[in-house]
């Protein structure tokens, strides 16, 4: 659920937020958004794939967890132990918004959200309603992800248009022998990777997009680790 | 090069011009590297006729290759998606006389394993062919668009054609031949056609441009047939004997309001001497009456296009009815020295299955897969161009014919197009063959028949066509047909959760369109 209120110091006062990862908190997703400005780090831990939106039909760049709807293989025992997580993940409960009011922060707040909670976590504000650290240090983290998601269109926009994107079926076989089938999935083309003009690849790599075509094509080797996770 | 066929002329910008002209361009660029030239000269002064609202699946390809886009097409044409034709009131025209034809095919192979199996069943009821073959007849009944948001342009869910504004289309078509593919476009009138000693055109008189000369010229100049009749005086070959339509009034109708639902199919309503077509677009649905008129006046015919339009939400006041005489029937040859005729110049007839576009599209494919490379090869592919030809028109008509013959309704138009004399011989023998046997792929000569097997099936067993096979069914017929029946179900379980309906699916495509992966 889902209820955003602009962040104020006075309102929100007495609020704390439970910090940790988990199926608590409804980490429990198949797949989460993510942006290009984190593949560096994110390459490392999780395939990173574009989907489209079902509403939409617009590519999004998405982290797969798991292949069937609510399974996020990378929560073990409850909780969520990677060393890096989605900043999508990382931000809850906040969302950016033009914030006018004291705090100065371009933050509303999910009151919905399970990590609310009046006596445990991080406070928010200080007693005299100034940001505490944790606050401040979330509001950077959210700045940066909403600077990185219009970015983040222009890198598929800019892959689209040089048709690097191509579908890529995922399949393997299951513990029962059945084969699984994952559609829908799209990745660059390394065929069309390999055959860009000269020109092209300048331009690719002033804007960090070619660095990024690898880190994708990189990741896709966590495959392997998530198969072997849904098998066992 | 020096005979070599370096210069195409096309004359009229219609439909018929355009998709031509963006065909060959396309084509002939590899194949002639480039080497041929496409000019096409279009009069200000002639209105187009834009017949044809309605295409077959063939026209995606046709787009696809030529290189424009599925979304800018849609946005441009108020293109919507037609998933085939519903036939209402055509057997009996009692009150829930209808069925499909749909675009999905009926098999997967070409033996219709379970076509006995399912003719075999104590009753089949009217219609309810299509619904045992396939899902699309359920997907239309509920409005359901082929695709969705996520499917690639071109890519289907079910099989899918357009139903178009003509008059945008074609400008639509101009734009991308004249920007991207390089026709070049001169507008002007031809007024007077130059033949060589050996009565070859070699150019046509324009008013403002003079002489225009070129190798190949084709005739797109829709019932004036300019080069093909005023100059060779090519004859004409009526089919009126057969289909007995030869007027139509249409007409375009307001949604009642901008949330109207839009069919999935032409709907195609028997009248009293004729039957009405409907179609819907983005922003109006196209309406019109095709009647014979030796059954039926114009005024008389406009009265009950009037009282549909009321019947059927719209407010038949507000429109304007324009009247369209034709004389159903084709050329007897299309190809005659340098000069082809494709579009309405090469013939008409009524839109019952959209054979119009349809026809332009094959025309210019066969002719750029062909293309004579110089004037000594144009005598051996023309004689080829016109037999292919020859015979497709004939088929299309055998098959609009089949339409006709199975009706049981009382009026003079119905019981008179079904005289056995007014069948063609070809025709005839095919049902007659139907009534002991089932139709196989066999049962059709050419390789790239215009209508599939599963068209004939279609309308043959959605009338209530009988076959009396005299064995039995086997057990596995049997048990694929059961299997064939589950597994519809189960398609169609899915598709109802996955597709949205027709309106829907467009204006998303308008707002964020389709990807073309």
């Amino acid at each position: 659920m889902q209820s955003f209120e602009t962040l104020d110091g006075k309102r929100h006062q007495d609020i704390r937020i439970k910090t940790g990862h988990g199926e608590n908190f409804g980490e429990n997703v198949h797949c989460v958004p993510v942006v290009a400005n984190e593949l560096n780090q994110l390459a490392v831990h999780y395939p990173v794939c574009f989907l489209k939106d079902t509403e939409t039909g617009q590519f999004g760049l998405y982290a797969l967890l798991g292949f069937e709807p609510n399974q996020n293989l990378y929560i073990k025992s409850g909780q969520w132990g990677q060393d890096y997580l989605p900043l999508h993940i990382q931000r809850q409960p906040f969302i950016y918004q033009i914030n006018t009011n004291s705090t100065g922060l371009n933050l509303a707040i999910n009151v919905d959200s399970p990590r609310i909670d009046n006596q445990l976590g991080e406070a928010l504000f200080l007693d005299d309603q100034q940001p505490s650290d944790y606050l401040q240090k979330m509001a950077k983290l959210v700045e940066f992800l909403q600077s990185s998601l219009a970015s983040n269109q222009n890198f598929i926009q800019t892959l689209l248009n040089i048709d690097l994107i191509e579908p890529s079926q995922l399949q393997f076989q299951q513990a029962d022998g059945q084969t699984k089938k994952i559609d829908g999935l799209y990745q660059v083309s390394r065929q069309q990777l390999a055959s860009l003009s000269e020109q092209s690849i300048i331009n690719l790599h002033k804007t960090g997009a070619l660095q990024a075509c690898y880190l994708l094509l990189a990741s896709q080797e966590n495959f392997k680790k998530l198969i072997n996770w849904y098998k066992s | 090069m020096n005979n070599a066929i370096s210069s195409v002329i096309i004359v009229g910008g219609g439909n018929a011009g355009w998709i031509t002209a963006a065909i060959l361009a396309r084509k002939l660029k590899n194949k002639c590297a480039g080497q041929v030239s496409i000019s096409l000269i279009e009069s200000p002064n002639i209105k187009t006729i834009g017949v044809g609202e309605g295409t077959w699946p063939s026209m995606r390809r046709t787009l696809k290759s030529i290189g424009v886009s599925e979304t800018e097409f849609i946005k441009s044409c108020n293109a919507t998606f037609k998933q085939g034709a519903k036939f209402v009131g055509w057997v009996s025209g009692a009150k829930n006389d209808a069925y499909y034809h749909p675009l999905m095919l009926a098999g997967e192979d070409e033996q219709f394993n379970t076509l006995h199996a399912w003719h075999h069943q104590a009753q089949p009821q009217q219609g309810a062919f299509s619904k045992a073959f396939c899902v699309q007849d359920y997907i239309c009944e509920l409005g359901l668009a082929p695709k969705s948001i996520t499917t690639p342009e071109y890519a289907s869910v079910s099989n899918y054609a357009y139903h178009l504004d003509a008059g945008l289309f074609t400008d639509f078509i101009k734009k991308h031949c004249v920007e991207k593919l390089g026709v070049k476009l001169l507008t002007d009138d031809v007024i007077e056609v130059k033949a060589s000693v050996e009565n070859t055109i070699s150019a046509v008189v324009t008013k403002e441009n003079g002489l225009v000369s070129g190798d190949l010229f084709i005739d797109c100049t829709g019932f004036k047939r300019l080069l093909i009749n005023k100059h060779y005086q090519i004859p004409f070959k009526s089919c009126k004997t057969i289909l007995s339509a030869d007027s139509a009034i249409a007409c375009q109708v307001d949604y009642a309001n901008t949330d109207q639902a839009i069919a999935s199919t032409t709907i195609s309503t028997a009248q009293s001497a004729g039957w009405i077509w409907d179609i819907g677009l983005q922003n109006r649905r196209g309406v019109g009456y095709v009647f014979a008129s030796d059954y039926l006046s114009d005024s008389d015919a406009q009265a009950q296009l009037a009282s549909y339009i009321n019947n059927t939400a719209g407010n038949a006041t507000n429109c304007t009815f324009k009247t369209i005489k034709f004389e159903p029937g084709h050329l007897s040859k299309f190809w005659h020295k340098n000069c082809v005729a494709i579009g309405l110049s090469a013939g008409f007839l009524e839109p019952l299955e959209a054979s119009a576009l349809l026809l332009i599209e094959m025309s210019a494919n066969t002719l750029a897969e062909h293309f004579p490379a110089n004037q000594s090869a144009m005598q051996l592919v023309a004689d080829k161009f016109n037999q292919t030809f020859l015979y497709r028109w004939q088929r299309i008509i055998d098959f609009l014919k089949l339409h006709y013959i199975l009706n049981q309704r009382h009026e003079p138009f119905w019981q008179d197009i079904k005289q056995a004399q007014s069948i063609p011989q070809s025709l005839q023998n095919q049902l007659e063959l139907w009534r002991y046997q089932y139709p196989c792929v066999h049962d059709f000569e050419q390789a790239i028949e215009v209508f599939p097997l599963d068209s004939y099936l279609y309308i043959l067993y959605g009338m209530g066509f009988k076959t009396d096979y005299p064995f039995n069914v086997s057990k596995q017929q049997q048990d694929l047909f059961l299997a064939q029946c589950s597994d519809i179900q189960l398609q169609l379980d899915h598709l109802i959760n996955t597709l949205e309906p027709n309106r829907k699916l467009i204006e998303k495509i308008k707002k964020f369109g389709l990807q073309k992966i």
